[in-house]
């Protein structure tokens, strides 16, 4: 039930289901589903595979919350959840990629400033990742950190839609 | 003797990865070097022993902004060889496929990578920032351009609905005029984009262009017609390999193609819209007058004008063909399969797409071979550096680069498709 009082929350599963700990957001995604579809979260839009930046200033038009998983190398040890509070200037640059073939979150985030187009709050995940192997799923410390995260995201929706019905 | 050496690291707004080396040795241009580094990918290689059936979804991903350039090449390449050919509304539907591409890939050049030249910023954000209602507009139109492809491909990058012989599912006429209401806007935009882009202000560059485009007797070229060029070829696309070349050169990863007897030549927007231009829809050409574009256009950087009016043309195709659509009884054609040797030339956003495919008696895959646009502009960009170079030499440092990453970024070359970024290094000496 889209109840119209709730504003629209989308989750963006960034990176490659087929290369290891860089699957950690739609590994996380996969299991987000089950929670997040029943009515009591409202409108949830789930994503995966928009990674440049025009398409993720499309993705997040209309959100009140955004929210994008990714995973990360940084020195970190694997498994360690980076949390971005994402808004302006705030991403680092480096976190962008350094093809021009698309660009990613940071120009994204960098053009929805330009525009005024930036959702109301935005949030970015990252699990630090080691291992990026062709067809392999995210190891372990990674998949206990993404199991963190499904649990993060579910009680961060909880509590938006709780913050809602209290301004309503 | 001057000598002086200008190097860049990265050039931006381009797709895919490359570099590019000027020497100058006081007037004269000794050396234009278009590097192309990132490592082959062997989509050749890994078509073989496929079952062709594969292929569409193998070449796709070759691309992730010209997907269906690789898909139409390969399903008539593979249709060819089979003795097969895909009419009606089949042949329609993959002509508003095209038309969806042609629209996100050319206004994501035109507003994101082509603009910021024209206008003094060193990228779109910067752009952006100043210009926020022409980038919104861009915006809107990629969208209706992305919507086409996700209706008819399934997803709007890299479609997973083409199939040789036709599609897995073909769309409802509901599905269909859904989009009419954006897609009319998007038309009324894109008339608003080619009067804006013909007021840029265009470097005066010229030079007598081959250009080299598919043509057919009826409509502006997409997925079919024979391959013609400025200079008189006229063949038909079974006879590519009989007349244009690949060639390694030790400084690009990507092959560089020729014509055997002529050399470089051009393909892409302004080769289509000079060989082709009375074939553009009415609305189309009264723009075209409109804005005084007349062909033969021999200025690369009007490309940009070009590229805007095959935006029109597409939005007024794709309304044109949504509103005689009639679904197919069967979104797919049977296939007979049958051993045999098959080409297949479509006109992806940035030119020419040549595919070559040879089946067995099993349909299994034994050779391919696939040509992609900026492999055949490889050599008519570094022509056209040098001749530029050599015209601008009283640039500053500054301003001649920026210059010729404008001159680079006028072909919209796709390097990831020609294997994939680009460094620029000018050497004055």
């Amino acid at each position: 039930v889209n109840a119209p009082e709730h504003g629209k929350v989308v989750i963006l599963a960034m990176g490659n289901r087929w290369r290891g700990d860089d699957a950690i957001g739609p590994w996380v995604l996969d299991r987000l589903k089950p929670w997040l579809s029943g009515p009591s979260f409202g409108p949830c839009t789930l994503l995966e595979g928009v990674n440049d930046a025009l398409g993720i200033v499309s993705a997040w038009e209309g959100a009140e919350l955004f929210v994008a998983i990714d995973a990360a190398v940084s020195g970190a040890p694997p498994g360690t959840i980076h949390r971005v509070q994402a808004s302006g200037d705030v991403l680092p640059k480096a976190i962008g990629r350094c093809s021009s073939h698309g660009s990613g979150l940071a120009e994204a985030i960098a053009l929805g400033e330009a525009l005024h187009r930036l959702p109301a709050a935005m949030t970015i995940y990252a699990v630090e990742s080691s291992s990026f192997e062709p067809g392999t799923p995210p190891t372990g410390l990674v998949q206990a950190a993404g199991n963190t995260l499904v649990e993060t995201l579910v009680d961060s929706v909880a509590a938006f839609r709780a913050k809602e019905c209290k301004h309503a | 003797m001057t000598r002086k050496t200008i190097k860049v690291d990265y050039l931006a707004r381009v797709e895919g990865e490359g570099a590019l080396h000027i020497n100058i040795k006081g007037a004269k241009v000794e050396d234009v070097r278009l590097e192309i580094f990132e490592p082959p990918r062997f989509f050749e290689a890994f078509l073989r022993g496929r079952h062709f059936s594969e292929a569409p979804d193998i070449v796709a991903r070759i691309c992730g902004i010209c997907p269906v350039a690789y898909q139409m090449s390969a399903v008539h390449a593979l249709e060819n060889a089979l003795g097969l050919r895909v009419t009606g509304s089949l042949r329609d539907l993959r002509r508003l496929l095209y038309c969806g591409e042609w629209i996100e890939s050319h206004v994501l050049h035109i507003y994101m990578l082509h603009a910021p030249d024209f206008l003094g910023y060193p990228g779109a954000i910067e752009m952006a920032k100043d210009h926020r209602e022409i980038v919104e507009r861009g915006l809107k139109m990629k969208k209706i351009g992305n919507e086409l492809l996700r209706v008819l491909g399934g997803r709007a990058i890299h479609p997973i609905n083409v199939k040789v012989g036709g599609f897995f599912k073909s769309p409802s006429r509901n599905e269909l005029t859904s989009l009419i209401t954006s897609l009319q806007w998007a038309r009324d935009a894109a008339i608003e984009t080619v009067r804006w882009a013909a007021k840029l202000r265009f470097p005066q560059f010229e030079r007598d262009y081959e250009f080299v485009a598919l043509k057919h007797p009826d409509e502006y070229p997409m997925n079919e017609g024979r391959l013609v060029s400025s200079a008189g070829l006229d063949i038909d696309v079974a006879a590519y390999e009989s007349h244009f070349a690949e060639t390694h050169v030790p400084h690009s990863t990507a092959l560089h193609s020729k014509l055997i007897e002529s050399g470089s030549y051009l393909v892409g927007p302004m080769a289509r819209f000079n060989l082709n231009h009375d074939h553009l829809t009415p609305l189309t050409q009264q723009l075209a007058s409109e804005v005084d574009l007349t062909a033969p256009c021999l200025n690369p950087f009007k490309s940009i004008i070009v590229r805007s009016l095959e935006v029109l043309h597409a939005f007024d195709e794709a309304l044109n063909l949504i509103n005689a659509y009639v679904p197919p009884p069967e979104p797919c054609i049977d296939l007979p399969v049958k051993a045999g040797v098959g080409f297949g030339c479509t006109e992806a956003p940035r030119g020419l797409l040549f595919h070559r495919f040879e089946i067995d008696d099993d349909g299994m895959i034994l050779d391919a071979r696939i040509v992609p646009p900026t492999s055949q502009n490889q050599g008519m960009i570094e022509e056209d550096l040098r001749d530029l170079v050599e015209r601008n030499l009283q640039l500053g440092d500054d301003q001649l680069q920026a210059r010729c990453e404008q001159a680079i970024r006028n072909y919209d070359p796709c390097i990831s498709c020609a294997t994939h970024f680009l460094n620029l290094t000018v050497q004055r000496q």
